[in-house]
């Protein structure tokens, strides 16, 4: 059972956007939040939200896949569009009963933010159903390289090697976890019924195996790897290098242009 | 009737998926009280999957289990009952031990199968005893034990669930060669002292002719062979062809006979080569006078 959690969301297949340099990809990502929080009106947002469509469809991954990622974030939209219709007190009065009165403007406001949210989450998705963590995690370090400038270098590339590491150990602690619960259920542990407080005992047989081993993990890894001479990030080369090819810049582009037109729609209507 | 009975037992994972890979194919056995039965196969042959089935921590696709003529399966909810039966000892069990003291550690199996603290007590130091881990090792922490010494710890927690069947995958891998013999005689004087039914799943054909009434030859999910170990262990040539092989004195034995045709070769330990070999010399020897 513990085997069909997954971490991250990486989706793979061979699309565009799936090709893309994680450097560009994360750097757009940002782009496109500020372009999508200056939209001012509904024909900046539509543009936005139909060049999202695009993109969407670009990634050649299931529709189902993005409708899983905005279920989860519905209530928090629920919430604040009914917060927005309550208390935004401008327009025209469209019902009034005992102390509540609903005005045009607060109707408007909260489907625009709505919409906002919604082009939010999709667009963010794009970037996790598109790169492995290892990609998003190197295109972080080398985003944040020129901090060697102000004597930052090493921690940033410990940071994303400490980042690496952790996404690494996932799937084997997850074996691990299966190997002691299996174990300690031979041994007659109970882990399914009981209250709340009984299950939580339950666990300490489990939790307890399962850091003993991570932290001699660790150790292991950590000799394994300075047996291999690594001391840090100083003169460590790649094997992998991020490289710009023609699609990266063409799609930098693309949003420049998207951000262009959502400045004039701004402006106009 | 058989003690232990295993009938038709199939495992599919991830059944009706493009993933699904059948681990063990309609496996199929049976043991009597008391008898030790060796499984051999080469890594990935559904060994430990098998094993995982005997006290129903894996359901199977179909097939079944029965343990004195009754399904494990027949009541769900009466699994647990099952495992207080049917100890199983995983690879490496040294890994789950968790409590603050070697005698808590041990305690932990007979205490979820509601022992009485008396009868706990009695089983705890019955387990350590068998396993020669003395006493003023039950007030340590596990921890500070050695390599050796949690894994007997752990099987110790098993034993003292006092399981009338007890199955152990790979029980000394990684041991010395004094911490294996340790183990086997544990395994031994259980058996003795409780009747019960051992199941050992190795690696080390030596071990398994040393030890074992019969052995389970898996090859890619089924039964190749099955059968005492001298039957088994005269398909030398099979065995080889599924990566595995006969103990070594087996095999120098057999070369020698190529060479000896009146040699017997058919033997599983170095004693018994020894008296083979001995017969041969004296009767060779009176044929030369």
């Amino acid at each position: 059972m513990l085997k069909d959690i997954t971490f991250g969301q990486y989706f793979p297949s061979n699309s565009v956007v799936h090709k893309l340099d994680a450097r560009v990809k994360l750097v757009l990502l940002v782009l496109q939040i500020v372009t999508i929080f200056i939209c001012k009106n509904f024909v900046s947002l539509g543009i936005i939200a139909l060049f999202t469509l695009v993109v969407l469809f670009f990634t050649k991954i299931p529709i189902k896949l993005y409708f899983k990622s905005i279920k989860v974030i519905i209530p928090i939209i629920i919430f604040t569009a009914i917060l927005n219709v309550f208390y935004i007190k401008t327009g025209v009065v469209l019902l009034s009963f005992w102390k509540i009165t609903i005005w045009s403007d607060g109707i408007t406001k909260a489907i625009f933010m709505a919409a906002r949210v919604l082009i939010l989450i999709l667009i963010s998705s794009v970037l996790t159903y598109t790169t492995t963590p290892n990609d998003l995690t190197d295109g972080i370090e080398r985003l944040l390289k020129p901090l060697k400038f102000i004597g930052l270098g090493q921690a940033v590339h410990t940071m994303s090697m400490m980042m690496t590491i952790a996404l690494r150990f996932i799937p084997t602690l997850i074996e691990e976890t299966d190997k002691i619960m299996s174990a300690q259920k031979a041994r007659g542990a109970d882990l399914e019924s009981g209250g709340i407080v009984q299950k939580v005992k339950a666990l300490l047989p489990i939790l307890i195996p399962l850091l003993i081993s991570s932290v001699r993990r660790a150790y292991e890894l950590a000799e394994a790897m300075e047996c291999r001479c690594y001391n840090g990030g100083k003169g460590r080369i790649r094997m992998k290098r991020l490289k710009m090819a023609l699609k990266d810049y063409i799609s930098v582009l693309l949003c420049v242009v998207v951000l262009g037109f959502i400045i004039v729609a701004n402006n106009l209507f | 009737m058989s003690f232990l009975k295993v009938e038709g037992l199939t495992h599919i994972f991830g059944e009706g998926t493009p993933y699904s890979k059948t681990a063990i194919k309609n496996v199929s056995f049976s043991l009597e009280k008391g008898e030790i039965l060796g499984i051999i196969g080469h890594t990935g042959s559904g060994k430990s999957t098998l094993v995982s089935h005997l006290n129903g921590l894996m359901k199977a696709t179909s097939g079944k289990v029965l343990i004195d003529s009754k399904d494990i399966w027949e009541n769900p909810k009466e699994i647990k009952k099952v495992r207080s039966k049917v100890g199983l000892v995983f690879q490496y069990p040294e890994y789950q031990l968790f409590e603050e003291t070697v005698f808590k550690d041990i305690a932990f199996g007979p205490k979820n199968i509601g022992m009485t603290d008396e009868q706990i007590t009695g089983s705890v130091l019955n387990a350590a005893k068998l396993m020669k881990i003395k006493d003023e090792l039950l007030e340590k922490s596990p921890f500070d034990l050695s390599g050796g010494q949690k894994r007997r710890v752990a099987i110790a927690g098993v034993m003292a669930m006092e399981p009338e069947i007890i199955v152990f995958d790979e029980p000394t891998a990684g041991l010395d060669p004094k911490g294996r013999e340790t183990i086997f005689k544990a395994i031994y004087d259980y058996r003795k002292e409780h009747n019960a039914t051992v199941v050992i799943v190795s690696h080390s054909m030596e071990d398994i002719a040393a030890v074992c009434d019969k052995v389970l030859v898996m090859n890619g999910g089924e039964v190749a062979h099955f059968g005492t170990t001298r039957e088994v262990f005269s398909n030398l040539d099979d065995l080889k062809k599924m990566g595995l092989n006969v103990p070594l004195i087996t095999n120098v034995m057999l070369e020698l006979k190529a060479k000896y045709k009146k040699l017997d070769a058919n033997v599983l330990t170095v004693d018994e080569a020894v008296n083979s070999l001995l017969k041969l010399l004296v009767k060779g020897g009176k044929e030369n006078a």
